[in-house]
């Protein structure tokens, strides 16, 4: 089994929304999927697949629930109308409902014993011969996110070609991700803008800030210490949402995009 | 760097933390692929130079009073001069995990040969502590001498059954427990129990049906006796379950214990294997209701209390790990009439997650350890978890946890010249059914599946064959020359 992370510096780069596409349609290729929403402060899984046409069983436990010991593996892994793939996801209830110790477990340093859970959950998956799990992680350096970063074979760092991202990315590569042992690193460039498709002709000082940009990711990603090739750019598309393209619109670019992304992922 | 950090209460490390966060991480990760328990690390917190400075003047000095010998080798741990059980010399594998790591680990090498070789000593002590016919078991042990006036009480004989019918059937020590009950007592037929409060009728059935009826070795007339008695019994017990809360309420008790529904589950888990004395369907259903309770009452993070109010809201500060344990093993029995439900798997996961925190959390001297000195009850109760979190471990497949409790338990249970040998009368026979615990965790223990790794590569091996003074002068050493680096560290780093 692969345990595959993404993850990026900050939120809103997309992660979610390529995770999830990428987790059904390695699904849809055959493998068996395990999906997993980690980003524990803020997730979004449940309504994501709510507003799909996508049939998942009734949901049983959070992963919150486990992560504390409040339940087993088993009942917090959903299963769907696919046979193949399974999902698993976080609330945020527990965190606030719960007494302090156990949200200070949760958020705070944990003592490694989130880690254990983490470990636990992964071995519980291999045990059920899962092909991929995927963690839809937290952004950032936090405690959580360095857990699934730890236990990760594959990750997936996903930036978007802004200003403010380059730093960034050059802080959490000489800070983090430098220093993860084992996890092979990969980057995934994300709504890069495309010329092309345009109807009306952009201001040449845009044009060349977005090439700007586009050159510092990719000479930040070059020239770190660790080897984070890039795997893959997705265009920007206008007007995706939210949704699970490769079930609901096979032919949509966006599942175009994640077809060739599974393809690299694959080999 | 602070706006990658975290937000919303979710905090991230220093820039320190984070290099020792994960260097940790890694090395709890390749613990837990070898099956060994994760590491618990805490996060660095340095001490004031000044409590520094005071732990090595209270060191130094408290060596200079006694002379250098601060090491007490008569202490528990050091028992190897006079142990009886456990002469061979053993080999452990001491792994020291960093210096800001909490948990200091010594696990057994060879517990297998270890256990090969107790196994016959500790089953001979065990005959000793029973007389020779098998007629009486009444060992009262006072001052080291084994004394047969004391005759057994019929709670205690409740006790021995319970405990021996869970040895492999047809061995020998299964085979004991079967003639208590059924030949050298005759706990089949005593009329007189029925006269009893519920909590002894309730330990009366159960020592009766511990054993499945294919294996009740009564002849027709006899065992329809046997039947009518326990059905009695039942019916008598049945009077003290609430079908509302689904809870044991033997003395109709505003305040509910957890042992009376430990007890309450035990009986169910047997009901299956006893169809003629058991209504399925209900004991179903009453197990199904108390499950539901079992829910209420448990927590993740605190267990189940040891007393609860009857409208299930927990009334008492207390939670005894062996009420944990014992409701773990219960819940596994209870499976056999039920099936795998969901909310057995999730009330062992709780219950099983508490007494490892414990664990985890717990320095092992304080939490689990044996107090030699002590001769009141809370001692002998502190053996009772130890033995019983083994058992856990081993039905939950977790070899490195029942493997360094086996090892706690050897270094501190079964000394020839231990206090609890010899301080109390009260205790002797606790003494005898610890040592028949004992012997049934060992062969649990023995069938444990092994896993293939089981040594880490930081380990250090070292000869344990018996505390020799130098070795402790060593370690005394080493403690002071590394208070006074730190010392060194900070008086550097201040200037």
């Amino acid at each position: 089994m692969e345990t595959i992370t993404f993850h990026s510096y900050r939120g809103g780069v997309g992660k979610t929304l390529l995770s999830v596409n990428t987790a059904v349609k390695l699904a849809l290729s055959g493998k068996k999927v395990c999906l997993v929403d980690f980003d524990l402060r803020a997730p979004s899984h449940q309504s994501l697949f709510a507003s799909s046409t996508f049939s998942v069983s009734h949901a049983t436990k959070s992963f919150t629930g486990f992560l504390v010991g409040d339940h087993g593996p088993e009942s917090v892994i959903n299963s769907t109308n696919m046979d193949n793939f399974h999902c698993v996801f976080s609330n945020i209830e527990i965190l606030q409902q719960k007494e302090s110790k156990i949200r200070t477990k949760l958020t705070q340093h944990g003592e490694g014993r989130i880690l254990a859970k983490l470990f636990e959950f992964i071995r519980y998956c291999n045990s059920q011969e899962f092909d991929f799990l995927i963690f839809d992680c937290m952004p950032g350096i936090t405690y959580r996110s360095l857990d699934a970063l730890v236990v990760s074979d594959k990750i997936m760092v996903v930036t978007r070609p802004v200003k403010s991202e380059i730093s960034g990315l050059r802080l959490v590569i000489s800070e983090c991700y430098s220093k993860l042992e084992g996890a092979k690193l990969f980057s995934i460039m994300n709504q890069v803008e495309q010329i092309e498709d345009l109807v009306h002709t952009p201001n040449p000082l845009d044009v060349n800030l977005v090439k700007v940009n586009i050159l510092g990711i990719t000479k930040c990603l070059e020239e770190s210490s660790t080897s984070i090739p890039l795997l893959h750019t997705f265009p920007r598309i206008p007007f995706v949402t939210e949704r699970i393209y490769v079930l609901d619109e096979k032919e949509h670019p966006f599942s175009t995009e994640i077809d060739i992304f599974c393809t690299k992922l694959l080999q | 760097m602070s706006d990658i950090r975290g937000k919303k209460g979710f905090e991230a490390p220093s820039h320190e933390d984070l290099d020792e966060y994960l260097a940790q991480s890694r090395k709890s990760i390749s613990q837990m692929k070898d099956g060994k328990p994760p590491i618990i690390f805490k996060p660095k917190r340095t001490l004031p130079l000044r409590i520094i400075a005071v732990i090595i003047i209270l060191v130094v000095s408290t060596s200079l009073v006694l002379g250098g010998s601060i090491i007490n080798f008569d202490s528990p741990s050091n028992n190897n001069n006079n142990e009886t059980t456990t002469t061979t010399p053993m080999t452990t594998t001491t792994t020291e995990i960093s210096t800001t790591t909490q948990v200091v680990t010594t696990l057994p090498l060879d517990t297998e040969t270890y256990l090969t070789d107790s196994i016959p000593k500790v089953e001979s002590l065990i005959n000793t502590l029973i007389a020779s016919n098998r007629s009486l078991i009444n060992p009262v042990i006072v001052n080291g001498t084994i004394n047969r006036s004391q005759t057994i009480t019929n709670l205690e004989l409740f006790e021995l059954v319970w405990i021996l019918s869970q040895f492999e059937e047809n061995s020998e020590w299964w085979d004991l427990g079967r003639e208590i009950v059924f030949n050298t007592y005759n706990l089949w037929n005593k009329s007189s129990f029925l006269s009893e409060d519920l909590v002894f009728q309730i330990l009366a059935l159960r020592s009766l049906v511990a054993y499945p009826s294919s294996n009740i070795p009564l002849q027709a007339h006899s065992l329809q006796v046997y039947r009518n008695f326990s059905k009695q019994l039942w019916e008598n017990v049945s009077s003290g379950y609430n079908n509302e809360t689904g809870t044991f309420n033997p003395f109709n008790d505003s305040q509910l214990l957890t042992e009376h529904q430990i007890l309450f589950c035990q009986v169910l888990g047997k009901t299956i294997e006893h169809p003629i004395i058991f209504m399925f369907n209900s004991t179903t259903e009453q197990a199904t209701l108390l499950l539901e309770t079992l829910e209420t009452l448990t927590d993740s993070t605190i267990g189940l209390p040891h007393k609860f109010e009857a409208n299930l809201t927990s009334s008492s500060d207390l939670f005894y790990s062996h009420h944990q344990s014992n409701m773990f093993l219960a819940l596994n029995n209870l499976e056999s009439l039920l099936g795998s439900v969901q909310e057995i798997s999730m009330l062992t996961n709780r219950l099983y997650n508490y007494i490892t925190d414990v664990f985890l959390q717990q320095d092992w001297s304080v939490a689990f350890s044996y107090n030699e000195t002590a001769s009141d009850l809370s001692s002998i109760l502190i053996l009772n978890d130890q033995l019983l979190y083994i058992r856990t471990n081993i039905l939950k497949q977790k070899r490195n946890f029942a493997d360094y409790t086996l090892g706690m338990v050897r270094s501190n249970f079964a000394t020839a010249n231990s206090r609890y040998y010899t301080s109390s009368e009260d205790y002797e026979n606790q003494f005898l059914i610890d040592h028949i615990h004992l012997l049934l965790s060992f062969e649990e223990f023995l069938k444990l599946e092994k896993p293939s790794t089981t040594t880490d590569e930081t380990a250090t091996t070292t000869d344990d064959e018996g505390p020799g003074a130098a070795s402790y002068a060593g370690e005394f050493i080493s403690i002071l020359a590394l208070l006074v680096y730190i010392f060194y560290r900070r008086r550097k780093m201040k200037q």
